[in-house]
């Protein structure tokens, strides 16, 4: 499958998931502060990773479109109220092209709207029992509380790092933080879902786990690539913009292991201080260091080797399951994550 | 026949091409060193935190569930033990050889031949653990209840094999004290079977932990451990 087909194939998913999140938002007040917000970011367009991988493992399990939607709309709605919170705590300027919400609004009403999101995530799980059952919409409903778990972990530990300034990390360290953080939620439990409801359950939704984190780590390290060298306009956040932040990405900690003991004082000298004190030309200095020793391409050579972990780990579970255009589909995910410009 | 030859043909360009695309601009004597560095590492960090987890659901399951509830509900249980499987498993097998096996065929999947090895190579030893939630006193029985999947392609056959249960200072309690039924069947591709495993504490035994294996004989990789604590 081609890219262009594969994008109008998530994008199919997304918009049906998306008109699926509007029907779920309630109408009445207060509208202007809380509910108008709701659905804020999800029309900004994301990329639909998330609800595409459900729908697609579905029905390459032998499952319909219909069965895994409500699923599908729960992690879009989780998702988007991670970005919003992650855009609070992060203190970031852009998201999809467009200010992040706590700068249009302000950070108060931004975790409220993030809040109520939360919540509204909740109802198309309560719908699931209607359309699989009780035990199967359990069985989904256990996914979800653990994927949610796992994020907030995960991004405890990474808040942390920030708050310490922590310099001493390790590869590991890195991978542990965004196994928990990004992966368990962007791909590992969409798959898993989607295949628990495709076999009606039957299936040992751990013999997924390698796949969706290998595309995790993969996606995650290119974003983080990405952020640092890619087109501003089509990645549609500030370009460099995890360099302010002391984001503590697998470049950053690269750098940290391989510079000389002056460049790190510069380096953790720079993170001392909060963003706003942070002088831009200095995170330029920083992310010349990058390339100078090595730290993007390192990080760049990472992301496919995780990317041939991955595609190894899809032909190893999908070989025995009958070709599909959604076989197909995540295969094209699969080497999209790798292949994409944002 | 003939189709999936053509197929498998295709599908053998399609990988080459997809791997050269995908390691293009790295030297191919860094591809396997960088590749088996960046994956064992990645392994294994995921099974240290599958292991971290289902310690903490282990905890949590003991605080907030009625056990004999879930044992009643075959699939509760059949839940339990796939944790308990990917943890043995995956733990102390995968993470030390198929890490190893899985970076050479990464290099390597170009070759069909190497695709259907890894997805038999993928199954692996599975060990399962049973354990009375409770101490036994003498003259008590237990029932264990738990469901077989069979998720290849062709029926499977299955029969049980039982050693005794060897306790503490070399003290042992017969094999025929463990009562496994059915104790031979033929499971059919996407059937399921319930199998129960019921223990009888002779009234003469010692108190202690005691251990029993019992196995396939139509399969060495699969592996059930029973564990039996007897109460003073």
């Amino acid at each position: 499958m081609d890219t262009l087909l594969m994008k109008e194939k998530i994008a199919a998913y997304g918009a049906e998931t998306l008109k699926r999140i509007h029907g779920y938002i309630p109408d009445k007040e207060p509208r202007a502060y809380l509910y108008d917000l709701l659905s804020e970011y999800p029309d900004r367009g994301g990329k639909g990773f998330r609800p595409g991988l459900c729908i697609a493992a579905c029905k390459a399990f032998g499952g319909k479109e219909e069965e895994a939607a409500n699923s599908a709309v729960c992690l879009e709605l989780l998702h988007n109220a991670f970005l919003i919170h992650d855009d609070v705590e992060d203190e970031s300027f852009f998201r999809r092209n467009k200010p992040t919400l706590h700068q249009s609004t302000n950070a108060a009403i931004a975790i409220n709207v993030g809040d109520a999101l939360q919540l509204l995530g909740l109802s198309p799980l309560i719908k699931n029992r209607q359309v699989l059952g009780d035990r199967l919409a359990m069985q989904v409903f256990m996914e979800i509380q653990h994927m949610v778990a796992e994020s907030v972990e995960g991004q405890a530990m990474e808040l942390g790092w920030r708050k310490d300034n922590t310099a001493n990390l390790k590869e590991s360290d890195y991978l542990r933080m965004i196994l928990k953080k990004t992966c368990w939620y962007t791909c590992i439990h969409p798959l898993r879902i989607g295949a628990i409801i495709g076999t009606k359950g039957k299936i040992n939704p751990e013999r997924l786990d390698r796949l969706g984190y290998f595309m995790g780590t993969s996606f995650q390290i290119q974003d983080d690539v990405l952020n640092l060298i890619a087109d501003g306009e089509k990645y549609g956040k500030e370009i460099g913009g995890d360099i302010l932040e002391g984001k503590r990405t697998l470049m950053l900690i690269h750098l940290m292991e391989h510079c000389n003991s002056e460049e790190l004082q510069r380096i953790l000298q720079f993170y001392s201080v909060p963003i706003w004190e942070r002088d831009p030309a200095e995170a330029m200095e920083i992310l010349e260091l990058m390339h100078s020793r090595g730290s993007i391409t390192y990080a760049k050579n990472t992301a496919r080797y995780l990317v041939g972990g991955a595609l190894k780990e899809f032909y190893t579970l999908f070989s025995t399951l009958p070709d599909s255009e959604d076989k197909n589909l995540i295969e094209s995910i699969i080497l999209y994550m790798i292949n994409r410009e944002y | 026949m003939a189709a999936e030859k053509n197929s498998s043909k295709k599908k053998k360009t399609t990988a080459r091409t997809l791997a050269d695309d995908i390691f293009s601009g790295i030297k191919k004597d860094e591809i396997v060193s960088g590749a088996q560095k960046v994956i064992t590492s990645a392994v294994s960090v995921l099974e240290e935190e599958i292991a971290a987890g289902i310690l903490a659901a282990k905890k949590i399951e003991k605080k907030v569930l009625d056990v004999e509830d879930i044992r009643e509900d075959p699939d509760s249980l059949m839940n339990r033990i796939r944790r308990d499987t990917h943890e043995a498993v995956d733990l102390f097998l995968d993470a030390l050889t198929a890490i190893t096996k899985q970076v050479n065929k990464l290099a390597d999947t170009e070759t069909e031949k190497n695709e259907k090895q890894t997805a038999t190579e993928k199954r692996g030893t599975v060990i399962t653990s049973l354990e009375t939630e409770r101490p036994l006193r003498p003259g008590e029985s237990e029932t264990f209840k738990f469901v077989f999947f069979e998720d290849t392609e062709g029926p499977t056959k299955i029969k049980f094999q039982k050693t005794a249960l060897f306790g503490p200072n070399g003290q042992n309690i017969a094999a025929s004290a463990i009562v496994i039924t059915p104790a031979r069947f033929t499971l059919k591709p996407k059937e399921e079977k319930e199998i129960t495993v019921r223990v009888v504490i002779p009234k003469t035994a010692a108190p202690g932990i005691y251990n029993a294996i019992i196995s396939d004989t139509e399969n060495s990789l699969l592996k059930i451990l029973l564990t039996v604590e007897i109460a003073t």
